[in-house]
């Protein structure tokens, strides 16, 4: 043997300290600063043994020179170019190799995360609706993505919640009665619902008229005390609710103006909950104003209104987002919403563009006749549903098919479960009591056999391929056949043991597990790797099971040809269930599941409500869609030249001319800040903690998820800072020991600069040059021109300069963002780095390093467009599992 | 015989305690661990040198002798602020980073030493429903977060209210239903490993010993049907719908677990006092708790931080006084069961994870005292969950990063 070849093959068994090859350049340009007896920052190379198996030092090491980091250009000389080449050559061929080997497949078998748990139920039912993430335990996370086999175990906890889970989705997919529930109908007028009537007498709302104050109810004015107050009573209030309850008011069809927000969530119910889950079609006419004079004027800009669903017996607490409209300037607008009811949600209305300064109206001087400020009427509510356009649904059919359902005979087997129709629990009237007494006491129907066995195969042999994502053999029928005579036999009917057949299914760990690359894998999916390729694509960009277009080029073999893979991934893509993708990719790499972490300080953030909350959550994944959608250059993450803007998001950064509740895309002009990641309010909100930014959290989320260099924790024992916001010093001011202290500065000077331009962003994402305060400062110029309670001061100016690693220097945010935007091929690593660990399942070795790399390179034709990438992704070793 | 129906024939015959613990054996002991996931004011919560108490435990002056509190404790290398909730009682280090894995904790280690023989091995409560890493402090062995019971009313069911026998003939078809099930994937699950890449294997393996584990649950839950639930004088809670009402909704939690106890419904119970996104409805507080929590060092926020912290403080005063009125083997209730409170954090304006304030009552140690230990470098909170294991039966040196009993604590 030669003898470089056997020290290499001695090296493993020794195990001992840096490769031999590297030790000279260490010896050099290292050990006087990180050597035994120094050991800065805590780091000694000398006696650092290499393991192969725990390459992160050697990485670090390998990075921090070729960076130009170390050895501190500051500090020494730099070494000769081409012995650091040489370094860094042979370190890193090492390092390639030894990654390598470590990673018996690179891509693991692993479980359905919990949200692809709930996709796959409700696409494999065709449910419009399925709301069971809550009942399952939560995903680990490595490397913060949920999509990596190390995060993902599996406990008896999981397999009873995803018991629960299941039977949920079977109760809300299996049809009850062989005819349609009845669509109801209903058209309301709000001046005679139950809370608009107590709010119209004490003067919140106000009826309305042709757009003008309606006569049949005075607006409420007059009986101040001497200081100009009103309380909620008066001497007029007995007489005003006797007018309220009168026909003329309660039976009217003239539309109500609210002065006042939905607070505590019941103000504006529409008293209607549905008694049937289903599909309902809720329309709402609604117009918005400026109300002056006592009355209704011209606004500048159309008002925002949302409904939501409260869950039964919680009308005050959360309730869900149904739909947000657009209420134009003194116009009635019809907005209409076609969604999934559960039974007994109440629906509410909530006027969110409508601030709230505090007090209700009830309670300021004049009330009603001497407020000024926005507001919004309603002219009419419309419910009907449910809609059944084919009865039995679809999601009834994926389980029992055509079958005939009819009355449950009890010679049959022991009766299904069945949830007894009833009215809503709490206070408000519903539909129950349009019923007759057959609808409330229904006969019990169930699906109806003759000939159960052959029956349930041949139900058996529709479902069970889609449930397992690939086509299976008879044999693989046989458990279920079995366990299905085995609970007839016990008694059960057709429905019930059919149920639990359902149930195994989707319990089995071919329903449960996604393949990896590991040859054995194959035992999962028998039919051929091709079915794996295909349901990796769907996870990916749909986030839930492939459909039959898909299966089918899988079963052909063309899905491994690229112009059918590029094909394939341009359809999904375009599919509505790509929502899905952006949804969970923002989530996990730019950490949008923090944004709603904390509540902004009222005091602080007077303008930050609801519907700018809803505006900076829809930003960031719009954005990310129109750069795939539009293959845009891996640059346009930081300057794009537009943004995606609803009204109220427009407003916040001070862009005129938006109109409406809708996401739309503005274009921008150059050298602004806004529209890329950097200058997006929902990136800003969830590195700050609702009262005070961090430099060092915003300086870590670029490092980490925007360019993959996530900085090493930092060392133990260090004390957290002590924020104080009573204005006299700036966290600028209090983070200069990350500047002065070198042990602090080792890290700090890389990962501070960045966070400080974007001080000059506060906690909601507005722009600042001043720090708000609760304490000492001064008042702030836009008090008493916004529609909003300014109480907080403004004090210190913020500084925004800093300097990078690499000595480039900036003033302010847009200054880093151009210096950043600058190495688009670095962006582009990065983003393909954090693509492949979400497509993949897999974190990023060294060794896949060259891969990203070559994949970024594939696509500079198309100038590192982000949708190329995601192309050559898909198309590389990394993403592809092996053919056989 | 199928092995269903040995299954379901062993089940029936199960042993279980006998019933009625008036007979020889000795009483059980117990664990109950609170948690309050936004701290507690350092300045008002510890004893200033020399001193014997302070603002926060003179409000539990009338139980001092029952109780040890602590200072300069925490868990070493569990960071993260908030998300230190998760680790509370498992000690599991850096919450906040993307690698976490959590950890067994306290409670379900106990819960599988002495859960076996009560209905309910172990009890997770919680005030409310919110954020995943302050609604529950139990982890499990795989570290899952097992997720909280935050209905009074369907605790008080599942404890005390017997089914009809219709309910019951229709729990023992679930029951014997569940068990079809669980053979078959048991099967898949022997064969898919027999044939599997190493490297899966142990993910494989979590399955089957998950259904395994199902299995056995599914054996002592037959056992446990057939026997009648206990009977108290306390009529069924109603819930509070109003989440701000976070002082009243944890008054009827401490009803029920004193209740639970009482009756051996279960030897284990965790509870978490959440006021995240609340505004607790409590005289002179208008904003929400962890907005205040973030005080930046203003007076009138603390002073409205302090009445929530007060507010919380008497109602676990009054826990005390109601488990030490409860009559047990000539003594209390609270002489046999150990009461954990404390939190995650230990100064939550500057998210700091040390010097957590902690309080230790009851279980028969000898309580009075303040124990400190060092405010820079921090003794394990650890330890003093080893000590706990042994007082409660269990033979333990360590426990995650405690190496051993903690010391002064006897």
């Amino acid at each position: 043997m030669r003898p470089s070849a056997f020290i290499l093959v001695l090296l493993p068994l020794l195990g001992r300290s840096a490769p031999p090859e590297a030790r000279a350049f260490l010896e050099a340009h290292c050990y006087e600063c990180h050597d035994k007896e120094t050991r800065k920052g805590g780091l000694d190379l000398e006696s650092a043994a290499y393991d192969p198996k725990e390459l992160t030092r050697w990485v670090r090491v390998h990075d921090a020179v070729a960076a130009g980091e170390m050895p501190p250009p500051k500090k020494k000389d730099s070494p000769p170019a081409e012995e650091k080449a040489a370094f860094l050559r042979t370190l890193d061929a090492r390092l390639t190799s030894d990654s390598q080997s470590t990673h018996a497949a690179r891509t693991q078998l692993r479980r359905l995360t919990r949200v692809e748990f709930e996709n796959t139920l409700k696409d494999l039912l065709e449910l419009p609706r399925l709301d069971i993430q809550a009942l399952l335990p939560a995903d680990g996370r490595v490397a913060g993505y949920d999509k990596i086999a190390g995060g993902l175990d599996l406990s008896p906890g999981h397999l009873a919640a995803y018991e629960e889970a299941i039977e949920r989705a079977l109760d809300a997919a299996i049809a009850t009665s062989a005819k349609p529930p009845r669509v109801y109908r209903k058209r309301v007028h709000p001046a005679g619902l139950f809370k608009f009537g107590a709010n119209l007498a004490h003067g919140q709302f106000v009826l309305l008229k042709d757009k003008q104050p309606d006569p049949a109810l005075p607006v409420r004015g007059g009986h101040e005390d001497k200081k100009g107050h009103v309380g909620f009573e008066g001497p007029d209030l007995k007489d005003r609710n006797a007018l309220v309850k009168s026909e003329a008011v309660s039976k009217s069809q003239s539309a109500v103006g609210l002065l006042n927000p939905n607070l505590a969530g019941y103000e504006a119910a529409m008293n209607v909950a549905p008694i049937y889950p289903g599909t309902y079609r809720m329309r709402i006419s609604l117009w918005g104003f400026h109300w002056e004079n006592g009355r209704p004027n011209p606004c500048d800009a159309p008002q925002a209104a949302v409904l939501r669903a409260h869950e039964e017996g919680k009308q005050q607490e959360g309730g869900r987002l149904l739909a947000a409209f657009t209420a134009p300037s003194m116009e009635s607008k019809v907005g209409e919403i076609t969604t999934w009811l559960d039974a007994h949600e109440s629906i509410v209305f909530d006027p969110v563009s409508i601030p709230w300064n505090g007090l209700r109206i009830g309670q300021v001087a004049g009330r009603a006749a001497k407020h000024v400020g926005p507001g919004m009427a309603i002219d009419w509510f419309e419910i009907e549903g449910p809609l059944n356009p084919v009865w039995p649904p679809a999601s009834h059919r994926r389980l029992f098919a055509e079958l005939p359902i009819g009355r449950h005979r009890p010679e049959t087997g022991t009766a299904p479960r069945r949830e007894k129709v009833r009215s809503q629990g709490g206070y408000l009237p519903s539909m129950y009591f349009d019923l007759t007494p057959e609808e409330r006491d229904p006969p019990l129907e169930t699906v109806m056999t003759s000939d159960a066995v052959a029956d349930g195969r041949r139900l058996l042999t529709a479902f069970l391929p889609r449930a397992f994502r690939r086509d299976v053999v008879e044999a693989e029928l046989t458990p279920y056949l079995e366990l299905l005579s085995s609970r007839l036999r016990s008694g059960d009917c057709f429905e019930d043991a059919m149920r639990r057949v359902y149930v195994a299914v989707l319990t089995s760990p071919e329903f449960l597990f996604l393949p990896g690359d590991a040859p054995a894998d194959r035992s999962l999916f028998p039919a051929g790797p091709d079915f794996a390729l295909a349901s990796r694509l769907s996870y990916w960009l749909w986030v839930g099971p492939p459909d039959e277009p898909l299966l089918a080029a899988a079963r052909d073999g063309s899905l491994r040809k690229p112009e059918t893979l590029r094909g394939q991934m341009d359809r999904m893509l375009a599919d509505a269930r790509s929502r899905r993708f952006y949804a969970d990719f923002t989530r996990q790499w730019l950490e949008l599941g923090r944004l709603d972490e904390t509540v902004p300080d009222p005091l602080l953030y007077p303008e930050y409500r609801f519907i700018l909350n809803e505006g900076v959550a829809a930003e960031t994944p719009a954005f990310l869609r129109e750069l795939i959608e539009r293959n845009l250059p891996a640059k346009a993450l930081l300057e794009p030249g537009f943004a995606m803007l609803t009204q109220r998001l427009a407003e916040h950064y001070g862009i005129s001319g938006v109109q409406g509740v809708e996401v739309r895309r503005v274009e921008l002009p150059k050298g602004g800040v806004r529209g890329g990641l950097l200058g997006q309010a929902a990136i800003h909100k969830l590195t700050a903690n609702g009262t005070t930014t961090s430099p060092v959290k915003r300086g870590v989320w670029i490092s980490d998820r925007l360019l993959d260099e996530p900085p090493p924790p930092p060392p133990p024992g260090i004390s957290a800072v002590d924020p104080d916001t009573r204005g006299t010093t700036t966290i600028r001011e209090q983070l200069e020991r990350h500047r002065k202290d070198p042990n602090c500065a080792a890290c700090h000077a890389k990962i501070d600069p960045p966070g400080f331009a974007l001080e000059a962003f506060d906690s909601v994402g507005g722009l600042r040059d001043r720090y708000r305060s609760n304490g000492k400062g001064d008042v702030p110029a836009l008090k008493g021109r916004v529609p909003w309670k300014v109480e907080y001061r403004v004090g210190p100016g913020v500084d925004a300069a800093g300097e990078l690693r690499d000595g480039r220097r900036f003033d302010s945010p847009a200054g880093l963002i151009a210096l950043l935007a600058a190495d688009d091929a670095r962006l582009a690593r990065a983003f393909v780095a954090h693509l492949s660990r979400y497509a993949t399942g897999a974190e990023v070795s060294y060794a896949d390093r060259a891969r990203i790399r070559a994949v970024v390179e594939a696509t500079r034709g198309d100038a590192l467009g982000l949708r190329s990438l995601m192309h050559a992704l898909a198309a590389s070793e990394l993403f592809l599992p092996p053919s056989r | 015989m199928r092995r269903r129906d040995f299954l379901l024939a062993a089940g029936a015959c199960l042993a279980l305690p006998a019933l009625g613990r008036e007979t020889e054996k000795e009483p059980p002991r117990r664990l109950l661990a609170i948690h309050v996931p936004l701290g507690m004011m350092p300045q008002y919560f510890f004893p200033k040198e020399g001193e014997a108490s302070s603002p926060y435990l003179g409000l539990l002056a009338a139980h001092r002798s029952h109780l040890t509190t602590f200072a300069g404790l925490s868990h070493p290398g569990v960071d993260g602020n908030h998300h230190a909730g998760q680790c509370f009682l498992s000690a599991a280090p850096h919450p906040g980073q993307p690698t976490f894995r959590n950890s067994l904790s306290l409670d379900q280690l106990v819960a599988e030493k002495i859960g076996e023989d009560t209905r309910f091995a172990s009890l997770a409560l919680s005030v409310r429903k919110g954020e995943h890493y302050a609604d529950s402090i139990s982890v499990s062995r795989s570290g899952v977060i097992l997720p909280a019971e935050t209905s009074a009313e369907r605790l008080y069911r599942k404890l005390f209210v017997a089914g009809t026998p219709e309910e019951k003939a229709a729990a023992m078809r679930r029951i014997e239903a569940g068990g079809s099930v669980l053979d078959l994937i048991l099967d898949k699950a022997k064969r898919l490993e027999k044939g599997s890449d190493p490297g899966d294997r142990a993910r494989l393996d979590q399955y089957f010993q998950s259904v395994r584990e199902l299995e056995g649950r599914l054996q002592r839950s037959i056992a446990w049907e057939n026997r009648p639930k206990p009977k108290v004088d306390a009529p069924m809670p109603r819930d509070i719908a109003d989440a701000n009402e976070v002082v009243a909704r944890s008054r009827l939690m401490f009803d029920l677990v004193r209740l639970a106890l009482q009756t051996d419904s279960t030897r284990v119970v965790t509870l978490s006092l959440s006021t995240f996104s609340v505004v607790p409805h409590v005289p002179g507080v208008k904003n929400e708790t962890h907005g205040l929590t973030h005080h930046g060092n203003e007076p009138e926020k603390i002073a409205e931080l302090r009445r929530i912290e007060e507010a919380q403080l008497k109602v676990f005063g009054e826990l005390l006084g109601s488990l030490r009125g409860t009559p047990e083997a000539g003594g209390c209730l609270l002489d046999r069961t150990q009461v954990l409170y404390g939190s995650c954090l230990g100064n939550a304006n500057s998210h700091s994870n040390q010097n957590l304030p902690v309080i230790l009552a009851g279980g028969g140690f000898r309580h009075g005292g303040h124990l400190r230990f060092d405010p820079v470098n921090n003794a394990p909170l650890a330890n003093l969950y080893v000590s706990m294991l042994r007082r409660l039966g269990v033979d333990a040196d360590r426990f995650a990063s405690g190496t051993g009993p903690l010391r002064g604590l006897s």
